[in-house]
């Protein structure tokens, strides 16, 4: 059981993992096209406008204190200086996503044994500690999504299954590190549930990761964080 | 398809082809809610859910897709209040997955207008009759 759930079944969610992310990649590039540049020959005084306007220069800088107005305002528009709880929150969330799994010392070894890949672990107890906190703010989401208007008012089942599949490889895993119950079986459970969360990522929203970035680097809009150099097709 | 009770569903679904990306906006939306408090109309309305822009866009266009075009006259209708009334495409929205909602609201009024639902200017509802006591 063992050696199939980290041998064929690791490799089958990985391949439809990967696989998975690529066609919503393929996707994106099939529903957008290359922007055309009308700036480019724009009057030059509009065009010095549009420059400074990217560069986000309106504000004259003479002091310190300036600086730090200019930061305040950048802030404010985004979602940090928005929302500034919910965006610490979320992106406490995020980092320990991607950061716990590759410095668990379990896995770690797991990675030696099978690519011959080392990377550096942190201490069992470290790992323990923040998956705990990490596990607090799955329910820190799931209540808000039950008890917040706003988040209730567009939740469906999609949004708790997403939270679920999120959630039970963490949980799973710091039930598996404590012993308890029997542990072979919170083990083999916590593998399926690492392996279903790969799976469900090109196929729930948690597609968001590979749209986020490609969405926000790549297409041109007033809140994007690159150059822009692509848009959504119309009428295709 | 016949048009079934003043709705044409073949030509809801031929408009709803012709934004594919807007289906993949409604499958990626995490449903967070943080777009929220960037509309005005929903922090001048007592912050109630339905001027939430996601609320809008998942409930007009997301409910077409979703029924692939097969909605039913009533529900043109709900969606008439919320594409129209509750939403003035200000563009103003940020959403920190990098959807565009107000287009996809236009979309949803462009598709009900072409069933022939659309908003109409001389009708007396509450506020409105409010609006005008204070003229
Ligand atoms: C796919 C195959 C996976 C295998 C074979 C696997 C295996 C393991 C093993 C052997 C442990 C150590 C248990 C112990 O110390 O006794 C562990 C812990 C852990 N796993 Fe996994 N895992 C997998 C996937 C995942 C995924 C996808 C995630 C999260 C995204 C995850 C999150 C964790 C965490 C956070 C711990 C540490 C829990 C703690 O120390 O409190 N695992 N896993
Ligand atoms: C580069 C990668 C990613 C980025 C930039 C990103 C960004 C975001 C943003 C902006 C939100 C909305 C704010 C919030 O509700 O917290 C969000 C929510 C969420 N993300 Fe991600 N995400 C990424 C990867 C992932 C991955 C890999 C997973 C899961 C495997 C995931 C799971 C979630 C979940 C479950 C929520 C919803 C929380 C809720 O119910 O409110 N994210 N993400
Ligand atoms: S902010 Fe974006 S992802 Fe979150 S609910 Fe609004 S539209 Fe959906
Ligand atoms: S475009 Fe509509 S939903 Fe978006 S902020 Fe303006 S009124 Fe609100």
């Amino acid at each position: 059981m063992y050696d199939f759930l980290i041998g064929p079944m690791l490799a089958l969610s990985l391949v439809v993992f990967i696989a998975g992310i690529a066609y919503r990649v393929y996707q994106f590039f099939s529903i957008t096209e290359a922007r055309p540049k009308p700036e480019a020959n724009l009057p030059k005084d509009l065009a010095r406008t549009v420059a400074a306007r990217e560069k986000d220069e309106y504000l004259r800088i003479d002091s310190a204190a300036d600086i730090l107005l200019k930061w305040k305002l950048r802030l404010k528009r985004t979602i940090l200086g928005r929302a500034p709880v919910m965006s610490s929150v979320t992106i406490v969330f995020h980092t320990m996503l991607f950061l716990l799994p590759v410095v668990t010392v379990g896995h770690s070894i797991l990675l030696d044994n099978y690519f011959g890949i080392s990377l550096p672990t942190l201490s069992e107890t470290t790992v323990d500690t923040l998956t705990l906190v990490f596990i607090i703010v799955i329910f820190f989401f799931l209540f808000r999504r039950i008890f917040v208007a706003k988040v209730r008012s567009v939740s469906t089942w999609r949004d708790y299954l997403a939270l679920f599949v999120t959630g039970a490889p963490f949980v799973t895993g710091y039930m598996a590190f404590h012993h308890w119950f029997d542990y072979k079986t919170v083990l083999y459970i916590h593998i399926i549930c690492g392996e279903l969360m790969l799976i469900a990522i090109p196929f729930t929203k948690l597609v968001h990761m590979p749209f986020f970035i490609l969405s926000r680097f790549l297409i041109r809009y007033e809140l994007g964080f690159g150059k822009g150099s692509r848009k959504w097709v119309e009428n295709t | 398809m016949a048009v079934v009770n003043g709705v044409d569903p073949d030509e809801i679904r031929k408009l709803l082809d012709q934004k594919k990306h807007m289906e993949v906006f409604l499958s990626v939306c995490v449903s967070c809610g943080m777009c929220a408090d960037s509309c005005f109309l929903y922090v001048n309305h007592n912050k109630d859910p339905s001027y939430m822009p996601s609320y809008k866009a998942v409930h007009s266009l997301g409910k077409m897709y979703r029924k692939k075009g097969k909605v039913t006259r009533e529900e043109l209708e709900e969606m008439k209040e919320l594409v129209y009334k509750k939403c003035v495409l200000c563009t103003r929205c940020y959403c920190p997955v990098g959807i565009s909602i107000p287009g996809m609201i236009a979309w949803a009024r462009n598709i009900c207008r072409s069933q022939g639902v659309f908003r109409e200017y001389d009708e007396r509802d509450s506020e409105n009759i409010e609006m005008k006591q204070h003229v």
